[in-house]
């Protein structure tokens, strides 16, 4: 009985599976003309249809297919669908005219694809165009322009300006020692001085170890392989890790821990613990992150909450200043293979410039691309505006720290461990040591 | 499963306490559970800002149901949700008619390349997806499939139900194995050949593994992830995993946490729903049917 | 047997054939990426640059990679060991005769199939918080004032932390393969050894492990096939990339596949083919032992 029971279901699941199939195969016959049609853009977003990002796309979007009359396939991919799928379907020679992401994934990791783009772009960097930004671009597409900018961002100690008056602190601290007395009066208040999520911590340690030997010199450190020709040519200095400046800014956070100066979860935050149980609250002063913090902070933090901001601080006798600083932007790019290259470009107008750039600024809490909403930035991100215009250095993603990946996940840890005090330097220097193959 | 009615008819003190021990550990651990998943129902009526105050299972202001709507709200989950029917149901038919039969062969006769088959499908299984993925796909874009959507759909059942081939027969293997040969003796001694054999006798009385697998099986595929992203890469093939797997992640970049729950909770819903079904109506019947 | 021929291949071609489609070159494929240097998965043969076994030594002579192996290892032994012995005692419990059965299965089950992202967010927000966490919580009402304070997702202790929320998950789907294979034996043995006299944990001794074997079986290859393909749940408590404490070869071959992090590094898909490769021969390795261990032709019931 019960047998006859399951084949029944079987077949019944049979049955009505084959009906959905043809049901869907029939909706869809219709809509299939248009996506090989050629006359249709297809865009392929690095955004989740829930964020503020892509519903402002989306308008953008929509204005344009109303005021041009071509239409737009936008699919939203999200960030990791985005990195695992593009580079797939664009080998496989699919149908995308527009894609973004990072600067450098799309000009360096997947930059077989995007088309040059200079002529016709000409216009619309005199006219609207944001030098840095520009710049940027040209350098990670081998110096020619291949992409254009959007949603510019910065790293920086983002800092709870009531905290720091609660402390008697006047101004942000702009050097080590100003930092040092900035922590201990926060210290002596009973606040906690510096929190982080071990995420950006390597992006920490890029700028603190690059404050004492520049990019360059943080690459020859972690031995990057992209740069291990020019260490050889001896066009850049090799530094390694028994250089008495790497031991010098290791000491540094040994002592700021030793102070007490991190919090004690240092080690033990996994994004987003820092950022939202010790940040948000009010229970941490400073915090390290990148410009995107507000926008994800909107919800957890209390409404009245004052944003402050500051370059990482500068040391005696280094090699860079707080004018170098980590900037860059996600930027859209055209495939070389399409053949809608003038309207892909049309729209990358609409999305980057103008009326669109400015909701972004509104509605995602972004930094604006558009030279004429240059006043547009958020009040939460004013402190990061200043950073943002000093900054005449720019450093690759977490100052090239990152750059090797056997080293990166022994480097993480152990900057975690040295913060949180668990680790002294000496220890710290011996294993990243071995890890990075010296 | 005489044994079970005994239960139900009468309660038997003695026998319970001699059970106890047993009790007591799975309703600690049923209890773990509830307060793990009960926290993930909680914090998907909450705040993200209660959340991080540790105050989840307090509510300190109220239920907030408004992330459910928020999360529907991204609109195509009906797309998702009979794309993944579809996709699930017709695959794990179809692994049920094709990997039966190979298992039971697999594990009933002694034939060259039986050991070389078994291993080449337990090695399949320990090669990584993106090497699989990657390639086929090159392989399929090539032959011109992608812009058809009826023709996706056939393939990426075709392929889920290829890739799951080796799993489902790895795991059949023992349950034919283990089946006594007496049936068969019994079937050939009266004339049943022996594709009928498997069909009458041997397949029903595989029944539990056949539908635990089809369990695993039915959940492989509602939650597969990067096979759907890589071939169903258009609105309209789109599965629930990849859909909502995009949602989840825009909650955690707008650092809506409770948003996120919410979303969690829509995912799960309906694996949990099929789940209970599957498993209370199913499994609950075959083992009364096999042995009654 | 002969008689059979027809059955055996007419059973076995279609999921042979099918079988051949889907992974015959892609396998092929990886085996030969293993030997190049190969910028992405996607790229075509022609751009390929042999390096002979240059892969194989160069992860033999990484010291990440050591440590993402012993990493696996770790989890597959350990985790292992935890997870059968629970999903096996849970399975024994259930199908000793208690009340409510189905309740009980459904709900050991269940966190199976919650997202795993939900899951690690639970864990790692609530669970092992050291400042609200349920576990601090827990230790705190038993008077471990001292254990308590402990940072469980720091680097000494996020191991631990991650294999215990991993176990947790999995236990559910090992105890239902267990109950399959526990229903399967006959009730008679059960009553015939009650008749005799012996207890439960008697009958367990000596009625269901030895009728088990073949379920053993299929448990270990299940558990070192999720093992091996394991890595949503180390990205989930990483931070950007990988964390030396928590690192396995599939992350380590994703971070050489798609790149690790914001960073943009160098990808080598031939070298992640080569990790591929070398966990795909400890799976067949492990299966080939099993099947010489545990024979269970000789099983009968």
């Amino acid at each position: 009985m019960k047998r006859k029971l399951i084949s029944a279901l079987l077949c019944a699941a049979m049955v009505g599976t084959m009906l959905i199939g043809c049901g869907g195969g029939g909706d869809s016959k219709s809509s299939d003309g248009g996506s090989d049609g050629g006359n249709k853009l297809v865009y392929w977003a690095m955004w989740s249809e829930e964020e503020p990002q892509a519903k402002i796309i989306q308008e953008a979007v929509e204005k344009y297919t109303a005021d041009t009359g071509v239409e737009v396939d936008v699919q939203f991919k999200g960030r990791t669908g985005q990195r695992e799928g593009i580079e797939a379907a664009l080998g496989a020679k699919q149908n995308i005219d527009i894609f973004d992401e990072s600067a450098d994934r799309v000009n360096r990791a997947w930059g077989a694809y995007p088309m040059d783009i200079e002529e016709m772009a000409k216009d619309y960097e005199a006219e609207h165009g944001n030098e840095l930004l520009f710049k940027i671009c040209r350098e990670t597409a081998g110096g020619t322009l291949k992409s254009i900018p959007y949603q510019p961002y910065i790293y920086g100690f983002f800092y709870n300006k009531a905290l720091f008056k609660e402390a008697g602190i006047d101004a942000a601290p702009k050097t080590w020692e100003e930092l040092d007395a900035a922590c201990a009066k926060l210290k002596e208040a009973g606040i906690t001085p510096i929190t982080g999520d071990t995420a950006y911590q390597n992006n920490a340690f890029g700028h603190h170890m690059a404050r004492f030997v520049g990019q360059d010199g943080v690459k020859t450190l972690v031995n990057d392989p992209a740069v291990a020709e020019k260490v050889e040519s001896g066009e850049i200095e090799d530094i390694t890790w028994d250089d008495p400046k790497v031991a010098e800014a290791v000491k540094a956070i040994e002592d700021f821990a030793s102070k007490g100066y991190y919090s004690e979860n240092m080690s033990a935050n996994v994004y987003p613990a820092g950022q939202n149980q010790e940040f948000a609250p009010g229970e941490a002063a400073m915090i390290w992150c990148g410009s995107w913090l507000p926008n994800e902070l909107k919800n957890a933090v209390a409404e009245d909450f004052e944003w402050g901001f500051f370059c990482y601080p500068s040391v005696p006798g280094g090699v860079d200043d707080e004018t170098a600083n980590n900037v860059g932007a996600q930027v859209l790019a055209i495939n070389k293979d399409s053949k809608m290259a003038k309207e892909a470009f049309e729209l990358i107008t609409y999305i980057t410039a103008g009326e669109f750039d400015k909701k972004m600024t509104e509605e995602a809490m972004c930094i604006p691309t558009d030279k004429a909403n240059g006043d547009a930035w958020p009040a939460e991100l004013a402190g990061a505006k200043e950073g943002f215009d000093s900054t005449v250095t720019f450093y690759d993603e977490a100052v090239g720290a990152e750059t090797n990946v056997d080293l990166t996940p022994v480097l993480n840890e152990s900057v975690c461990k040295l913060m949180a005090g668990t680790m002294t330097a000496d220890e710290f220097i011996s294993a990243c040591k071995a890890a990075s193959g010296e | 499963m005489a044994k079970e009615n005994k239960i139900k008819t009468k309660f038997n003190l003695k026998k319970e306490l001699k059970l106890a021990p047993g009790y007591i550990i799975i309703i600690l651990w049923t209890l773990f559970i509830f307060v793990l998943l009960g926290w993930i129902l909680a914090a998907s009526m909450s705040t993200t800002a209660d959340i991080f105050a540790g105050d989840a299972l307090k509510f300190p202001t109220g239920l907030h149901f408004e992330n459910y709507i928020q999360a529907w709200g991204s609109g195509g989950v009906q797309t998702f949700f009979m794309n993944s029917l579809l996709y699930s149901l017709v695959s794990c038919v179809l692994l049920v008619l094709i990997c039966a039969p190979a298992a039971y062969v697999l594990a009933r006769f002694t034939f060259l390349g039986n050991k070389i088959i078994q291993t080449s499908f337990v090695s399949a299984m320990g090669v990584p997806i993106t090497m699989i993925v990657l390639p086929l796909f090159g392989v399929v874009a090539n032959m011109g499939i992608l812009n058809n959507i009826s023709a996706s759909k056939v393939t990426l059942i075709f392929l889920y139900v290829g890739i799951n081939i080796p799993y489902t027969i790895i795991f059949l293997l023992t349950f034919f194995a283990n089946l006594s040969r007496t049936y068969e003796e019994a079937a050939a001694i009266d004339g049943c050949p022996p594709s009928k054999t498997f069909w009458k006798i041997m397949f029903p009385m595989a029944q539990s593994g056949i539908v635990t697998v089809t369990i695993f099986n039915f959940i492989n595929i509602w939650n597969e992830y990067f096979l759907s992203l890589i071939f169903a890469n258009n609105d309209q093939l789109r599965p629930v995993a990849v859909g909502l797997y995009g949602m989840l992640e825009s909650m955690q970049y707008t650092g809506n946490w409770a948003g996120m729950f919410a979303a969690v909770m829509i995912v799960f819903l309906p694996t949990f729903i099929l789940y209970l079904f599957l498993s209370e109506k199913i499994i609950g019947g075959i083992t009364g049917g096999i042995k009654g | 047997m002969k008689r059979n021929k027809g059955m055996i291949i007419g059973f076995l071609a279609p999921a042979v054939i099918m079988f051949l489609l889907v992974f015959l070159y892609p396998i092929c494929r990886t085996v030969a990426m293993s030997f190049f240097k190969i910028d992405a998965v996607t790229s075509t043969a022609d751009t390929w640059q042999f390096v002979g076994i240059g892969n194989y030594q160069k992860l033999f002579t990484t010291d990440i990679f050591k440590t993402a192996m012993f990493n696996i290892g770790r989890i597959w032994l350990l985790g292992g060991i935890i997870v059968l012995v629970l999903s096996l005692l849970f399975g024994v419990i259930l199908t000793s005769g208690i009340r409510g059965k189905k309740f009980f299965r459904a709900i050991i089950y269940l966190p199976n199939i919650v997202s795993a992202v939900a899951l690690a967010t639970m864990w790692k927000q609530y669970v092992f918080s050291p400042k609200f966490g349920l576990l601090k919580g827990i230790l705190d009402t038993l008077g471990f004032h001292e254990l308590a304070k402990t940072q469980w997702l720091a680097p000494e202790n996020v191991f631990w932390a991650l294999l215990f929320a991993y176990c947790f998950g999995m236990v559910g789907y090992h105890m239902l393969i267990w109950m399959s294979g526990i229903e399967r034996i006959s009730p008679e043995y059960y009553e015939a050894a009650t008749i005799d006299g012996s207890n439960k944990i008697q009958q367990f001794r000596y009625i269901t492990l030895p009728l088990l074997k073949g379920v053993f079986k299929t448990n270990i290859t299940m558990w070192s096939i999720s093992t091996a393909a394991f890595f949503v749940w180390s990205q989930l408590f990483s931070s950007v990339t990988a964390n030396k404490a928590t690192i396995v070869p599939a992350q380590y071959m994703y971070m050489n596949t798609f790149g690790g992090g914001n960073a943009v590094t160098e990808r080598n898909a031939g070298y992640a083919a080569a990790i591929g490769i070398i966990l795909c021969l400890c799976i067949v390795i492990i299966f080939t032992v099993c099947n010489a261990v545990i024979k269970d032709d000789d099983l009968e019931f």
